[in-house]
């Protein structure tokens, strides 16, 4: 009598514990759910501030700008380089460097 | 104890069957109220805690050709594009009378001026009284109004942001004329753009996106910018333009410079790769800032800076017509090489020029000095009028008025639009045979030619202009100027399709043989030498041709000797040429300057600001030199007899002199 009862409280005992982790596992899911809107809300909110700041450096590397600023002395070392003189090194062949 | 009667029992079941009836009622109209009137009340419950927003969407940007450079492309770079900005709403319903004033003094100070009581008092749930707001001024808003609504007992969506987006150009007001703006505010039903004209207008179609919506949930405790999006906005497709945002800037600066040190009044210039017609460069001053863009319009002296000049204003382009002319004249010598007839002419045939009458004209034609004789390229050095019109006298003669008019209309495409994807481009007038112009009088009369020879009797725009130099430096092949390269949108899902492609215009069908163009190219390297009309065109280091050309201005019905279009076009290198540049300088100061001669000339005002622009453009293309030694007096680098085409110089100058006396 004693060990049917132990068994039937055993069974129980497991079956709670299932069902405790099921729903424990259902309400991690929606608390991850319900901060979905929030996230995409902050990663909007990222890509646009980058948006932003790309305008901002956009504006001070105005080409009118740069241009004024190269006349200064400081400056004048720097040149265009002439095309034949820039040695272009396809991503192919870097790669088959670095294995 | 007694029982209860039949009579109390009959009330008591009447009073049962009453009360039951009721309950039955009471169900009956639950059921009538929760099933069958459910949607209805469901919808009215949502409409007064929910409401649908209109999500903004991005209009379409203008990017720069970031890959002028053969093999070496640059990050993508736009002109323009929209920047997130806010407008600041308010409720003005619930806000309380009492606080309204210490509201209003609040908010002006932290919008610096904005009248914000009046908006305060209108009977309205939604008021705009501030645009534009940028992140942090939004930021420090909501700090401010966090701690105002709560010593208030104000509900904290009484106030709320708008996101929109802004109209944004990072280089300010470079390409203003072409791309052009939209106007402040939107169009309140659609949530687009108007835009104000240039591409901007041509391409609205392309550029227009569709606004998406967002559910928002009216609840005093949350704010009103917090809501699930239903449908995602759809951003407008980009326009890739041909224009190199650096080459641009260049121009724009020199240009500006150039016209500025000659006193002109304005002037544009236009580049493009006679190769596959892109334009590299769109330039012109006074320019149209897109920033200020009502200022233009509300004031008439300003408006016409909001054309692009290029297209818009034709003029007479005098001596820059001669080149093309002798391209011609060499065409009809093939053409009747092949009916085994003589040539008309010879490029080094020794021709008079000191007899400047001709035909119908009143007056003679005369040349800037009397020269005895010349040949092609002691013509186009020295811009002779004679000359030309000397040899345009044999085509007419040989080939007939109507084969030179057609062949300046099919070859060159003078009087056709060249269908640059800019608004309101202008033709020109080629005069036609035959055909009478309003005030009655034959556009094409017998002096006719001799006009056209010295680029008169003509309206040219620039486009057509650089579009015929084009031909001439790419070996004689037609083109097409375009300034828009492709057009991308954006799916909702991160694919990019492609609306349009003009990677892929390349040289056309042939209309000048290799012989014709290179012989004219030839002549054209003259010009910017020793002996030519427009030394000061030639760029240091580099080999170059080109021609000056002086048009003088219809002032009250008659040509003006001191109102002037001065005008140099011109490409470097002189082979293989990188681009095709033309730079037109609008009444430039009439003064002699000593060393140089006529300012007012076209070789003196327009010459210089080409040389800056194309050398500038040139080292920016990573172009080597090809010509070490063609430098300035003074300049180390100089060798007078090493530099390109010296010897071909002092030969012609031998010719010269033995023709016409030192």
């Amino acid at each position: 009598m004693r060990q049917s009862l132990l068994q039937i409280g055993f069974v129980f005992f497991c079956i709670g514990f299932c069902l405790y982790s099921y729903l424990n596992e259902q309400n991690a899911l929606t608390r991850v759910k319900m901060q979905l809107p929030q996230k995409e809300k902050e990663l909007q909110m990222i890509r646009e501030e980058m948006r932003r700041l790309s305008y901002q450096v956009d504006q001070f590397e105005n080409p009118s700008h740069l241009i004024e600023i190269a006349h200064r002395p400081e400056f004048s070392h720097l040149k265009h380089p002439a095309l034949k003189e820039i040695l272009t090194v396809p991503d192919e062949a870097l790669a088959s460097c670095s294995d | 104890m007694k029982g209860i009667s039949s009579q109390e029992r009959l009330r008591l079941l009447y009073l049962a069957v009453f009360l039951s009836f009721l309950f039955c009622l009471l169900v009956v109209r639950f059921y009538q109220i929760q099933i069958v009137q459910g949607e209805k009340w469901r919808q009215i419950a949502l409409s007064q805690h929910q409401h649908i927003l209109t999500e903004p969407f991005m209009r379409g940007s203008f990017f720069s050709n970031t890959a002028v450079k053969p093999g070496h492309p640059e990050e993508s770079q736009p002109f323009v594009l929209d920047v997130l900005k806010y407008h600041l709403f308010v409720d003005p319903a619930s806000i309380r009378e009492e606080v309204r004033p210490q509201l209003a003094l609040e908010l002006e100070a932290r919008l610096g001026g904005e009248k914000v009581f009046p908006e305060l008092q209108k009977k309205s749930r939604s008021r705009r009284i501030a645009q534009w707001l940028d992140q942090e001024e939004k930021k420090k808003i909501e700090e401010w109004w966090g701690r105002f609504c709560l010593e208030y007992r104000l509900p904290r969506n009484a106030i709320f942001f708008l996101p929109d987006y802004k109209r944004s150009y990072p280089f300010g007001s470079m390409l203003g004329s072409v791309l052009h703006t939209i106007q402040w505010e939107k169009d309140p039903k659609t949530h687009q753009g108007v835009p104000t004209g240039g591409l901007e207008l041509m391409y609205d179609s392309f550029l227009k996106g569709k606004p998406g919506k967002r559910l928002m949930v009216r609840s005093p405790r949350r704010p009103l910018d917090m809501g699930k999006v239903l449908e995602a906005p759809e951003n407008g497709a980009d326009i890739y333009l041909t224009i190199n945002h650096y080459i641009q800037a260049i121009t724009e600066s020199e240009l500006v410079k150039g016209v500025q040190a000659v006193g002109g009044r304005g002037g544009w210039a236009v580049m493009m790769d006679p190769s596959t017609g892109e334009i590299l460069a769109l330039a012109q001053t006074p320019n149209f800032d897109p920033i200020h863009y009502a200022d233009y319009f509300n004031d008439p002296n300003l408006l016409e800076f909001t054309k692009v000049k290029a297209v818009t204003e034709c003029f007479e382009p005098g001596s820059i017509l001669k080149p093309l002319n002798a391209a011609l004249c060499l065409k009809a010598n093939e053409e009747l090489a092949k009916k085994n007839r003589p040539p008309l002419f010879l490029p080094d045939e020794k021709i008079p020029t000191s007899n400047g009458w001709f035909p119908g004209r009143p007056f003679p034609l005369k040349d800037g000095r009397v020269h005895r004789y010349l040949n092609m390229d002691l013509a186009l050095q020295k811009s002779s009028n004679i000359y030309m019109a000397s040899i345009i006298g044999r085509l007419v003669d040989t080939m007939g008025d109507l084969w030179y008019r057609q062949a300046l209309a099919d070859i060159f495409g003078l009087g056709k639009k060249t269908n640059v994807e800019l608004p309101a481009e202008n033709p020109g007038l080629l005069p036609t045979p035959g055909k009478l112009h309003p005030n009655g009088k034959l556009e094409w009369s017998l002096p006719t030619p001799y006009s056209l020879a010295i680029g008169y009797n003509v309206l040219v725009n620039s486009i057509q202009i650089v579009r015929a130099y084009g031909i001439l430096c790419n070996g004689g092949y037609a083109i097409q100027p375009h300034i828009v390269q492709k057009i991308i949108k954006t799916l909702p899902d991160g694919r990019k399709e492609q609306l349009l492609d003009h990677t892929h215009l390349q040289k056309g069908e042939r209309l000048l043989s290799r012989e014709v163009v290179d012989t004219v190219i030839r002549g054209l390297k003259y010009t910017t030498k020793e002996g030519g009309s427009s030394k000061r065109a030639d760029i240091y280091g580099y080999t170059e041709g080109g021609k000056s050309g002086t048009a003088e201005k219809i002032v009250d019905g008659a040509y003006s000797k001191t109102h002037n279009i001065s005008s140099f076009v011109g490409f470097a290198p002189a082979t293989h040429p990188r681009f095709v540049l033309l730079v037109s300088v609008d009444d430039p100061e009439a003064k002699w300057i000593p060393g140089i001669g006529k300012q007012q000339l076209g070789g003196a005002s327009a010459g210089p600001i080409f040389r800056e622009i194309a050398l500038k453009a040139l080292q920016y293309l990573g172009v080597a030199p090809d010509d070490p030694y063609g430098y300035p007096k003074g300049d180390p680098r100089r060798d007078p007899e090493k530099a390109d085409w010296a010897r071909e110089v002092e030969q012609l100058k031998r010719t010269y002199e033995e023709w016409n006396g030192p």
